[in-house]
């Protein structure tokens, strides 16, 4: 028997579990996770969520926008950004936040694939390479 | 001293520019012998270059479904699971240029010489379709590898996609080399691309090309045998782009692939590692295309486009003479004709090792001047009668005077097409040499001072003759005044030494 890809999993789940109760989807996660267990999948499981992420955006829920960012940010920051990232994407969004020190300062917002990237730490980076080139 | 450096990073600084980007990325699911898989990157093309962190270049190839499948070029252990991989909207390219002659270059156009950085012109893309119809022209221009035997029966033509293939050890490479060196001061740019090879045999070659000043029109590409097989992979390519270049300008260019079974095996082991079902003898589906879209490339364009040329000489290795092997097959049905070398001929002393009677270059003879085709047509019978008299002969002793005539012609034929490595010999000698063959002007020589009576004749004709061999050369043609006087400068030479035995 083929593999189902993880694509697969996630629409398949996706289809189970809208529309059902909050008392049956319990009852589905858990069975999902007997299933991603007995198949010896359970690696997959950070793709598969992502992947259901990703179709919960695409059918009309909100897109996740993960923020990376080196200072926690204020719930007035947070409102603001909302209102930018819905105005520019043109869809609800939802956020979820970061904390990297690493980044000394700045952020980095994903939506989906794309990446815009304002962190001092990349800046420096490419500043390095600017000089090195 | 202090200062300017100061000032360098002054300037360097104010055109620094640090605005925030935005790419499409992607995590690495996971990584492993030059191949890594890829999640997100949705909107990634076919054979975009991903970037990797560390500078590391990779190459999009397998879009499926909900990964990428990717080859890394270079080093690849310092990727871990996880990392972030950015696309670059960029399908992969090469720099490209006149800074590059004279260079040892990776495929990815780095400097492998240690002779500084490379200032490049342009970059064209390393995957590129191979110029249409329209804008070619039907090859008729020489190229002159100053290998007699070549030259005279198997002729190449510029643009011409002409096969090299015989077993290890048989002097393929010496050939491509003799034709690179005969190149110097023709305007003819040579790439000359080692895909697999030992690092110490790019090593001798850059060494022979240097000391036959052949290096300043030559660029050397290198994917070693250490190398992993994504460089391997991408080699020809990239070489053809560089060719591909001078081309564009106009101008000819020559490009040799040493060899394309390796590269065959490269791509054999790209697609099995990205899990693309295996074939016949474990090659990928595609293996034709591979090849045929490479040497596709190899054109002679049309007075409007440019006139330039690509010629291709692609490399291949047999294993025990099997020409029917699957690659040597698919490449024969490619090229515009193939010149088969063997080991019995190597070890008999016959250099270059041409198999005359399994050679053939199908379209290179429009593009012979006449005055060779005139000693060509003859010379090609001849070789021909002599191969099936000299299976006979060897079962009996007594022969008739007209057999053993052609016997005695076909020795001295074989003696004249020998030559000795990086020797490459003008045209006009050659059609000296071969005419007097022919005629039956060496038959009263003795076999073994063939090439003592080569030497010295063409030292004559030229310090004697200057004039008749300019004129074999501009001209072109043996007219029968020609002919007269070439007739009179051999026999002036036969009465003169004691080379004819009495």
């Amino acid at each position: 028997m083929r593999k189902s890809s993880v694509r697969q999993f996630a629409e398949a789940y996706y289809d189970v579990a809208t529309g059902a109760s909050e008392k049956e989807r319990v009852a589905i996660a858990k069975e999902f996770l007997k299933l991603l267990v007995r198949q010896r999948l359970l690696r997959k499981m950070p793709r598969i969520f992502a992947e259901l992420e990703r179709i919960t955006a695409e059918r009309g829920g909100p897109e996740i926008v993960d923020i990376r960012s080196a200072v926690h940010m204020d719930a007035k920051a947070d409102e603001q950004l909302t209102e930018n990232l819905e105005k520019s994407l043109g869809r609800k969004v939802k956020l979820h936040h970061v904390h990297d020190a690493k980044l000394l300062a700045g952020a980095k917002i994903q939506v989906g694939d794309t990446l815009i990237d304002n962190s001092l730490a990349s800046r420096l980076a490419a500043l390095k390479s600017h000089l090195l080139a | 001293m202090s200062n300017s450096i100061v000032d360098v990073l002054k300037t360097q600084l104010t055109s620094f520019t640090a605005e925030p980007k935005n790419a499409t990325v992607g995590h690495v699911i996971d990584v492993g012998d030059g191949i890594a898989r890829i999640s997100g990157l949705g909107s990634a093309l076919a054979s975009e270059m991903l970037q990797f962190p560390g500078d590391t270049i990779g190459v999009a190839l397998n879009l499926e479904e909900d990964s990428v499948g990717a080859i890394i070029l270079g080093e690849s252990t310092h990727i871990k699971e996880g990392d972030e991989v950015r696309s670059t909207g960029k399908v992969l390219q090469v720099p490209v240029g006149k800074n590059l002659i004279g260079r040892v270059v990776s495929p990815l156009g780095e400097p492998l010489d240690g002779k500084g950085p490379i200032k490049s012109d342009a970059f064209y893309p390393v995957e590129k379709i191979a110029p249409r119809v329209i804008t070619r022209q039907a090859v008729k221009q020489p190229l002159q590898t100053g290998i007699k035997a070549i030259d005279s029966m198997i002729p190449i033509g510029r643009g011409q996609r002409e096969l090299i293939i015989g077993d290890r050890q048989t002097g393929k490479t010496a050939i491509t080399l003799d034709a690179i060196i005969n190149q110097k001061g023709k305007g003819v740019t040579c790439v000359y691309v080692a895909i697999g090879q030992k690092e110490s045999k790019v090593a001798k070659i850059v060494a022979d090309l240097t000391e036959h000043g052949a290096m300043e029109h030559t660029i050397v590409v290198v994917a070693g045998a250490s190398d992993p097989a994504a460089l391997s992979y991408i080699a020809p390519y990239a070489g053809c782009a560089m060719a591909e270049f001078f081309m564009d300008k106009g101008q000819d260019s020559l490009v040799v692939y040493d060899d394309l079974s390796k590269h065959a095996w490269a791509y054999r082991e790209i697609s099995l590692l990205l899990k693309r079902p295996p074939g016949r003898e474990a090659y990928p589906g595609d293996v034709f295309y591979l090849h045929s879209r490479l040497l596709e490339r190899a054109a002679k364009l049309s007075k409007e486009y440019g006139g330039g040329s690509l010629t291709a000489l692609p490399i291949i290795e047999t294993q025990a003479g099997d020409i029917s092997a699957y690659i040597p097959t698919n490449v024969i049905s490619i090229t515009d004709g193939q010149m088969f070398l063997e080991s019995d001929l190597f070890y008999q002393g016959i250099r270059p090792a041409l198999n005359v009677g399994l050679s053939v270059s199908r379209v290179g003879s429009s593009a012979q001047t006449k005055a060779m085709k005139k000693v060509a047509g003859k010379l090609r019978l001849d070789l021909a009668q002599y191969r099936e008299l000299a299976a006979f002969a060897q079962f009996g002793s007594d022969l008739d005077e007209t057999t053993r005539k052609q016997l005695e012609r076909g020795k001295r034929l074989t003696e004249v097409l020998k030559q000795p490595r990086f020797v490459p010999m003008p045209v006009e000698q050659q059609v000296v040499i071969l005419y007097a063959a022919i005629n039956g002007y060496l038959d009263d020589v003795a076999p073994e001072r063939v090439s003592e009576f080569e030497k010295g004749m063409n030292t004559y004709l030229q310090t004697n003759h200057l004039k008749l061999m300019e004129n074999i050369l501009n001209v072109g043609e043996l007219t029968p005044e020609v002919e007269a006087e070439l007739v009179k400068g051999i026999k002036e030479f036969r009465d003169m030494t004691d080379f004819v035995q009495k």
